[in-house]
């Protein structure tokens, strides 16, 4: 069985997406060693909540260093939901910065509704070449809860929801993956989305 | 921008799974972790476990059951919460949003401590409503009802994102809800609210078709009755909902 690292910085949905590692033949396994950090063939950053929080945790436990030499060697990290966003420059909810691996602002939503929170299907076309969405159907939908999103990278692929372009659900740039939705609470299309990811990576 | 939704709610007393009437009567229900699976596979878009036992700490024997079953649909906890302690607890078990109700009258202040932590998209107001005879719709508190008009925008300025407005007198008994409460609310955040307690499908089509309304939510029902969940979908149409495939 093929071990998938997860970043363990005190914010987050860890167990649930062990869990779904767990479910696809993997094991999830928490870190928090640098060394580990540094080496490991993929490492999962997860992340509920504000991301005040969580950049005040990345500080209190050393652990900016050592994902900074992980993003210089180039080494695959998939950001999920507020993982996905502190990869960026800025963060307008910190406020502050993020880990800066990629340029550009995390900011909020835009339009009426203040939240995104709820099931949205996906515009796989940026993505049709990767094998991410492999078994995938169009009408299937995925497990949204935010209220700030990641700018599309300038050098990125981007999969985006239809309608609104100015979300972005799912970013591919070089060895950064961000998922902005919930993979691990998105059913059986999650779980199928999930193993393409690190069946990509990782070859899960 | 989401598709709105249908919530299956499992109320807890005690430990143990109920089906509450009126929040003042209850039954035993079966296991909770049976009842967390069935409405995991059934394609339910969001899971609310209650802790109706008015305690005031997160029971771990809850928490423990919650854990054990691993769930792969969104998980929206309450009852208890009373710091934000409690809240990494619940993350750590798999829940993603938070249901808050004594803190939002008695300590609104943690309120901002938890949307802090956890951010406001994971934070959902719970308003039990309750009828009264003079003074319009009240909101129920052990030490009384509050009348909810005097109310009204101090809630809409919390730090939350949801609302799930409980019909409180109707909970338990299908068709029993009271539309007037749409009116009540009306005016709310577009995408803000959840409705349970006594829905049926034209009192479910009914605040579906509010701009106000995210999701529409069912107790017992749901879980009881093999395949509820996709039935439901299909009877309350396409319009608001989203498609699901069931493995």
């Amino acid at each position: 069985m093929k071990t998938v690292h997860l970043l363990d910085y005190g914010v987050g949905n860890i167990g649930s997406i062990a869990g779904l590692i767990g479910s696809l033949g993997g094991v999830g396994v928490l870190t928090a060693e640098p060394k580990v950090i540094r080496t490991c063939p993929v490492l999962v950053l997860p992340g509920v909540g504000s991301a005040f929080t969580a950049t005040r945790e990345l500080i209190a436990r050393d652990l900016l260093a050592p994902l900074a030499d992980r993003h210089a060697a180039r080494l695959p990290i998939i950001g999920i939901c507020l993982g996905a966003q502190l990869l960026f420059s800025q963060l307008e909810e910190a406020p502050g910065p993020g880990l800066g691996f990629l340029p550009g602002t995390v900011a909020p939503l835009t339009g009426t509704a203040r939240f995104n929170t709820g099931w949205c299907p996906l515009d796989w076309a940026a993505l049709s070449a990767t094998g991410f969405a492999t078994g995938l159907h169009r009408a299937d939908t995925y497990f949204f809860n935010h209220q700030y999103v990641c700018p599309p990278p300038a050098d990125g692929r981007v999969v985006t929801v239809p309608g609104r372009a100015d979300v972005t659900a799912l970013y591919l740039a070089g060895h950064l993956c961000g998922i902005q939705f919930h993979p691990e609470k998105s059913q059986m299309q999650g779980r199928r989305l999930m193993k393409n990811i690190l069946c990509h990576y990782h070859g899960l | 921008m989401a598709f709105k939704r249908i919530l299956g709610v499992l109320a807890v007393r005690d430990g143990r799974l109920v089906k509450s009437y009126g929040y003042n009567r209850w039954r035993p229900a079966g296991g909770l972790v049976t009842a967390l699976h069935n409405l995991d596979r059934w394609g339910t878009d969001e899971i609310v476990v209650l802790d109706i036992s008015r305690r005031a700490t997160v029971d771990p024997e809850v928490l423990a059951q919650i854990k054990s079953a691993r769930v792969s649909t969104p998980l929206a906890y309450g009852g208890g919460i009373r710091r934000p302690d409690d809240l990494s607890r619940l993350m750590d078990i798999g829940c993603d949003r938070f249901v808050v109700e004594s803190l939002l009258f008695d300590a609104p202040d943690t309120v901002h401590r938890l949307a802090d932590l956890a951010g406001r998209q994971a934070l959902i107001a719970s308003l039990p409503m309750v009828s009264t005879t003079v003074g319009g719709p009240a909101i129920w508190r052990p030490s009384g009802a509050l009348p909810f008009a005097g109310w009204r925008e101090r809630l809409r300025m919390l730090p939350v994102s949801e609302y799930l407005v409980i019909a409180t007198e109707a909970e338990g008994a299908e068709g029993n809800f009271p539309k007037a409460l749409l009116d009540t609310l009306a005016g709310f955040p577009e995408g803000s609210l959840l409705w349970f307690g006594g829905l049926d499908l034209g009192s479910a089509r009914a605040c579906l078709a509010r701009p106000e309304t995210i999701g529409v939510a069912w107790g017992n029902l749901l879980h009881e009755r093999e395949l509820a969940v996709p039935l439901l979908r299909r009877r309350l149409g396409r319009a608001h909902l989203r498609p699901v495939r069931l493995a």
